[in-house]
């Protein structure tokens, strides 16, 4: 992947990450779901964070993370070392974000794998199918111009912008539009935003990137060994009283 | 277009040899199309493409194994063993209208320039052509309009979808002669989910950059004739009948090769 696009603006996130507090003295955050990779940080017992993704592998189960209200998936850690806890919904959002909810019943996906992309299948407003990177590191769900035109759609000139921040630091004005829905296997994201930018020009094939937006309303698993992407979509909140 | 069908064989690391297919009477139109697309002339590379396509994968045999599986990929897939099943297999689905009009399209000075351009692709030195495009893709993008044409392009010959299912029968026909492979299947579903993205892509940019110096307007009246009833029917019969020939090539060569590697390897 040449491009990923990472959150820079305000956007705080989707609707439905799961919050956990970390159980261990010292434990160490690792640049991916392995210990062989580099040690990025370190947390302190009690320390909460957000559990962006879980992926499981050779070296068992790991918990891709967020501290605070960063943007940024702070690493890796094992499971193990986080205990999870119920956490209030619909705090994290951000002007214009979508915030609607996935339904439909679990299901998994094979991850199409093409050099160093990880790619799933995607329908678009149930007619176009379309192959995505999976980013849970990226805030903002995008789709190709190309993909766009597919959809027979346009950015009309009064869409919503948002800065965002491509790997190197560059900052890029995106446009967004909204798709009435995106379906992940069985799953199904109704009303959801997505930025319009080749995120992959180097590869025709990638029609976007699904970002941590919609991941995030899964408890959303990758199986690397079996190559599958599970998603169990979340419960909504009950409304507070 | 139909010299990009058959590209995949490229990516075939071991193919294998045909039976003699029965022989019919192939009406002269269909030799004219197999000519004009250049499909003939594709099949004539077909032996030494599927045996440096084994070349990746012959360390895994001896050096003698090796050399008897090469001549029996190249035998399999030579052009007298591949042309008969594929004309036969066009000559079930004849349409003298169709073939007239398809005939007729081929013909055409700008047929002839966009086959041209497809045939400077073939090959080793395609593929590194294809590479460079591919690298200096991220500084000069092509349209939006150059990427929904090819595209559609795609579609209307079915080149992603052939691809695929000739990858995916001839690596099944070597899974059904594996002794304690996975079933045939298996073999399939597996391929179709690993390669499918893999093979689009290789799909979309080997188009992208054979066309860089056709007008869209010229791609549009390309597409005009693919996706016209003439147009399907000549990709349909193509397709079927190249993938038929490659199945077939593919299940012989299959049994000889495993007559030949058994012994220290189950599949090749």
């Amino acid at each position: 992947m040449t491009l990923v696009i990472a959150a820079a603006s305000a956007v705080a996130g989707g609707p439905a990450s799961s919050r956990a507090v970390v159980n261990g003295d010292n434990v160490l955050v690792f640049a991916s779901g392995s210990t062989r990779s580099a040690v990025v940080a370190r947390l302190e017992r009690g320390a909460e964070v957000t559990i962006e993704l879980t992926t499981t592998g050779p070296d068992g189960e790991w918990c891709q993370i967020t501290e605070g209200s960063a943007a940024m998936p702070l690493g890796f850690v094992p499971c193990g070392t986080l205990d999870r806890m119920p956490t209030p919904r619909g705090g994290r959002a951000s002007a214009g974000a979508s915030m609607s909810r996935a339904i439909g019943p679990p299901t998994s996906v094979p991850i199409h794998v093409a050099g160093n992309l990880s790619i799933v299948s995607v329908n678009l407003e149930r007619r176009q199918s379309a192959f995505m990177l999976i980013d849970s590191g990226a805030s903002s769900t995008i789709i190709t111009p190309v993909m766009l035109r597919l959809l027979g759609l346009s950015v009309a000139p009064d869409a919503p912008r948002r800065k965002l921040t491509v790997v190197g630091g560059g900052r890029i004005d995106v446009p967004f539009v909204r798709l009435s829905s995106l379906i992940v296997g069985s799953a199904i994201v109704r009303d959801v935003e997505v930025g319009v930018y080749d995120v992959a020009p180097q590869a025709p094939v990638v029609d976007g990137l699904l970002g941590g937006d919609v991941l995030q309303r899964f408890r959303a698993t990758v199986d690397a060994g079996a190559r599958r992407l599970h998603l169990v979509p979340l419960p909504v909140a009950a409304p507070r009283r | 277009m139909m010299r990009l069908l058959c590209a995949v064989l490229v990516f075939v690391s071991g193919v294998a040899a045909a039976e003699a297919a029965e022989r019919s009477r192939v009406p002269p139109q269909v030799a004219e199309l197999l000519t004009l697309s250049g499909v003939e002339r594709q099949l004539a590379q077909l032996p030494e493409s599927v045996a440096d396509g084994f070349n990746a994968t012959a360390g895994r045999f001896s050096a003698e194994t090796a050399e008897r599986i090469r001549v029996i990929l190249k035998d399999a897939y030579r052009r007298d063993a591949i042309y008969p099943v594929l004309t036969a297999a066009m000559t079930e689905r004849y349409d003298a209208r169709q073939a007239r009009t398809a005939v007729q399209a081929l013909r055409t000075p700008l047929f002839r320039r966009l086959q041209a351009l497809e045939d400077d692709l073939v090959g080793r030195e395609g593929e590194a052509r294809i590479r460079a495009f591919s690298e200096q893709l991220p500084d000069r993008p092509p349209g939006v309009e150059r990427h929904v044409l090819v595209r559609r392009l795609d579609s209307a010959v079915g080149a992603t979808s052939a691809q695929i299912e000739m990858l995916t029968s001839t690596v099944a026909a070597f899974g059904a002669v594996s002794a304690g492979g996975p079933s045939v299947r298996d073999v399939r579903a597996a391929m179709q989910e690993q390669i499918a993205v893999g093979v689009k892509n290789q799909v979309l940019l080997t188009m992208l950059c054979a066309y860089q110096t056709a007008t869209d307007d010229e791609l549009r009246e390309y597409l005009a004739f693919w996706e016209s009833s003439a147009g399907r029917w000549f990709t349909t019969a193509v397709n079927a009948g190249l993938l038929r020939a490659m199945s077939r090539a593919a299940e012989t060569a299959a049994r000889k090769i495993r007559a030949v590697a058994a012994p220290t390897s189950s599949r090749p």
